[in-house]
């Protein structure tokens, strides 16, 4: 990374105090500007909301005083890499707010973009079944679900119902409150009811009792599931050490990022064949799998295509103009390659490929 | 060897030319320019394709251009029509087999048609004319005195009556906007500084944009004591009243709409995540830049933490940026219009359109050079009005068909 220069340095104090301690992680100034002025309106809030509290108990308090100090400690905290969405406690993910906490896997926009485009075709899609059912494994935020079922909302004629599974407490109490938070008052319109959270291994055997389909069978959950989704841990050993940012390494669960404790064992592929094996399973029509790379995605659309699905691979904005052919694999969008899209049966007429 | 013979030089340029200058009347010509012709063959052309596919699905747009095109095909048919028997005609006078009776008689009917052909041609390049892009718009007349100190201001009052009548009787909406009396009150009959009527009627700017220039009046003036006649003016303006609801403000699909933007004009540019992206980095860039390519706009917007948020932002504000500019542009042609029918110089007695003349009882119209001699009937607002407005719109005609012609030629070379 390239050293930032003192007189970039200097004009950031000069603008404000705050400034140069931002820009080591932002990079640039724009952006470091627009982080100190969310940050500033997050301490904002804090101090407004101490101040009514000391209004009931009658005590005093100096606002402004307060809300400096708020700010400072945020922006040191920022400045050592915390990521922001951490400090204000919340991510937007497409048109959704979702709430993030340490140990939770921040929810990335380019996940949102392919979710919302997934939606999207569907939301177009004619003879989709009365009940549409979505599985979502290594649901992380629950962040995927809430959005597929917001953006499908529009869709009076079908019932969508989600289902999340993660394997940490942590973040499956997230993505309840999550849902209780979204779908509460109906503000955003996620229907409360039709979205759950189980927990579930999905690496396990299928004889272990906290194995997936153990868990579902359990659950009664089990049988046909139409959808299914997955961001699931990714990263390789050699990525984790050179690509990946220094703040989601510090900061951000590395048992979201990498498939387990031993990941020099492959290249982040851990997860492929086990969800590929559970879509069989549950009979899903489509499989929307995010991937690090074009060569990541290769690698599992072969894998897909070897139990039997059409594959297509997304890349970050799969709804902008592009196309080409890599490898006998149609690649849609602009940027890097993101998601591997299958389908099977009915899932090629949804999807309008067909 | 004899020297040539002295010729004094404005011989030598007569003999140049051409002893008579061939005099051009373009209306009554029968044969029609061949750009114009061509003009019309390709609208009829155009609207065949329209007709087919109205008849696969109703599309609104395409029946309002079918509308505008149907005068030119009638007219087409119809000078194809007279064309056709001409030729025939022809043919049949100059063929030596035909026998003499028979010749007499195509000899009389070429007469007709030839008058026929005529009269096609004609109907065709007026309905080749194309209709001023306001003409559907109600409009406002703008009324001022001129040079001739308070007749004028009688005057103006009397011309504001005169415009009062016609609407009346026309049956449509008058209001007036503003009028003010030179001695402050707002009594109808004594002198007039400015008035602003309000015309709220379609074609209302079609009908009464001929009205625009100086009207000289000559009479004796009531404030004259010595019974000499004057001669002032008033200056009349007319312009299109563009009301932000005639050109659909809030419908951003409809191409006519000033805030209509086509998306295939605009590129989008996200700010995307450096390096590989995914789970591998954490941004919180969310800008969002559009620029428009045909104008150059630019737009971003990186105030939200939401991008979805940030693009619909960008997007409403270009549109509005966009409808911004094209509104000034707009504005721009309608007070270069104002200049253009009263520019401050124009505002004397010679540059006049019209002559109110009380000794003769008459009223001509200095463009279309028309005299009526029912001057009370017009300061009503009568039908003479009508007949004096009539001949001054197929003046305006005749002059948009000149530069018509002379575009086509310029076009062809």
């Amino acid at each position: 990374m390239p050293r930032l220069s003192p007189s970039l340095l200097r004009h950031a104090r000069s603008l404000n105090p705050l400034l140069p301690a931002l820009l080591r992680p932002c990079r640039t100034l724009s952006s470091a500007q627009n982080e100190l002025r969310w940050l500033d309106e997050h301490a904002e809030r804090i101090a407004q909301k101490y101040a009514n509290g000391a209004e009931v108990l009658k005590c005093r308090f100096e606002t402004k005083a307060w809300k400096c100090k708020v700010l400072r400690e945020l922006v040191r905290k920022r400045g050592l890499g915390t990521p922001l969405q951490y400090l204000l406690g919340s991510e937007y993910f497409g048109d959704l707010e979702v709430f993030v906490r340490r140990g939770v896997l921040v929810p990335r926009c380019e996940t949102a973009a392919s979710t919302t485009h997934l939606a999207r075709l569907l939301r177009r899609a004619e003879n989709l079944p009365e009940e549409l059912k979505l599985l979502d494994l290594c649901t992380g935020s629950g962040c995927i679900p809430l959005l597929f079922q917001h953006e499908m909302r529009r869709r009076q004629d079908v019932d969508v119902s989600c289902l999340g599974v993660d394997v940490e407490e942590r973040a499956l109490r997230l993505a309840r409150y999550n849902l209780c938070k979204v779908g509460r008052g109906n503000v955003a319109g996620v229907d409360g009811d039709a979205v759950r959270f189980v927990r579930a291994d999905v690496l396990r055997d299928i004889d272990a009792p906290d194995s997936l389909t153990r868990v579902l069978e359990k659950e009664g959950l089990g049988g046909k599931w139409d959808v299914l989704t997955a961001n699931p841990p990714y990263v390789s050993l050699k990525a984790y050490w050179s690509s990946t940012a220094l703040s989601v390494r510090h900061f951000e669960p590395r048992r979201a990022l990498q498939a387990h404790n031993r990941p020099e064992m492959d290249g982040g592929d851990t997860f492929y064949p086990r969800i590929l094996r559970t879509a069989r399973l549950v009979d899903a029509q489509i499989v929307l799998l995010e991937v690090a790379d074009l060569q990541q995605g290769l690698r599992v659309a072969g894998l897909a295509r070897d139990s039997e699905f059409e594959v297509v691979i997304w890349r970050d904005v799969p709804d902008q103009d592009g196309e080409e052919v890599v490898g006998g694999i149609r690649v849609i969008g602009k940027g890097h390659g993101r998601s591997v899209v299958c389908w099977r049966g009915a899932g090629g007429r949804w999807l309008g490929v067909e | 060897m004899t020297p040539a013979p002295w010729i004094c030089r404005s011989c030598l340029l007569h003999i140049s030319r051409p002893l008579f200058r061939r005099l051009i009347r373009l209306q009554s010509t029968e044969s029609i320019s061949p750009g114009l012709l061509a003009r019309a063959r390709s609208i009829a052309i155009e609207h065949k394709q329209l007709t087919d596919k109205l008849a696969n699905g109703f599309d609104s747009k395409a029946a309002k251009k079918l509308g505008e095109y149907s005068p030119v095909i009638r007219a087409l048919q119809d000078w194809d029509k007279a064309n056709e028997s001409v030729s025939e005609l022809t043919s049949l006078i100059h063929d030596s087999t035909t026998d003499p009776e028979l010749r007499e008689l195509a000899a009389d009917d070429l007469e007709a048609s030839r008058s026929q052909l005529i009269n096609a041609s004609q109907s065709l390049t007026t309905s080749l004319i194309p209709v001023h892009p306001f003409a559907h718009l109600p409009c406002l007349i703008e009324i001022r005195p001129g040079a001739g100190g308070s007749e004028a201001s009688i005057f103006a009052a009397d011309l504001l009556r005169m415009y009062q009548g016609f609407c009346n009787r026309n049956n449509y909406r008058a209001t007036l906007l503003k009028f003010e009396y030179t001695n402050g009150t707002q009594e109808s009959g004594i002198p007039l500084t400015e008035a602003i009527l309000e015309i709220d009627a379609p074609n209302a700017y079609g009908m009464l944009r001929s009205e625009a220039g100086v009207h000289r009046v000559q009479r004796v003036p009531v404030t004259e004591s010595k019974g000499r006649v004057h001669t002032s003016a008033v200056s009349v303006l007319v312009l299109p009243s563009i009301q932000e609801n005639t050109l659909g403000e809030e419908n951003f699909d409809d191409p006519e709409s000033d805030y209509y933007v086509d998306p295939k004009e605009v590129r989008v540019d996200i700010m995307r995540a450096r390096g590989a992206g995914g789970q591998h980095v954490n941004t919180t860039d969310s800008a969002v830049r559009l620029t428009h390519i045909p104008t150059n706009t630019v737009v971003s917007i990186q105030d939200s933490r939401s991008q979805p948020k940030n693009r619909e932002k960008a997007w409403r504000l270009l549109r509005s940026r966009l409808a911004q500019a094209r509104r000034e542009k707009r504005e721009e042609e309608v007070v270069a219009m104002r200049r253009s029918v009263v520019g401050v110089a124009k505002m004397g007695r010679g540059d006049k359109v019209r002559t109110y003349n009380w000794g003769q009882q008459r009223v001509t119209d200095h463009r279309s050079g028309m005299t009526v001699h029912d001057l009370d009937d017009v300061m009503e607002g009568g039908e003479t009005l009508d007949k004096i407005m009539e001949s001054v719109r197929s003046w305006l005609i005749e002059k948009d068909v000149e530069t018509l012609i002379a575009e086509n030629a310029a076009a062809k070379q």
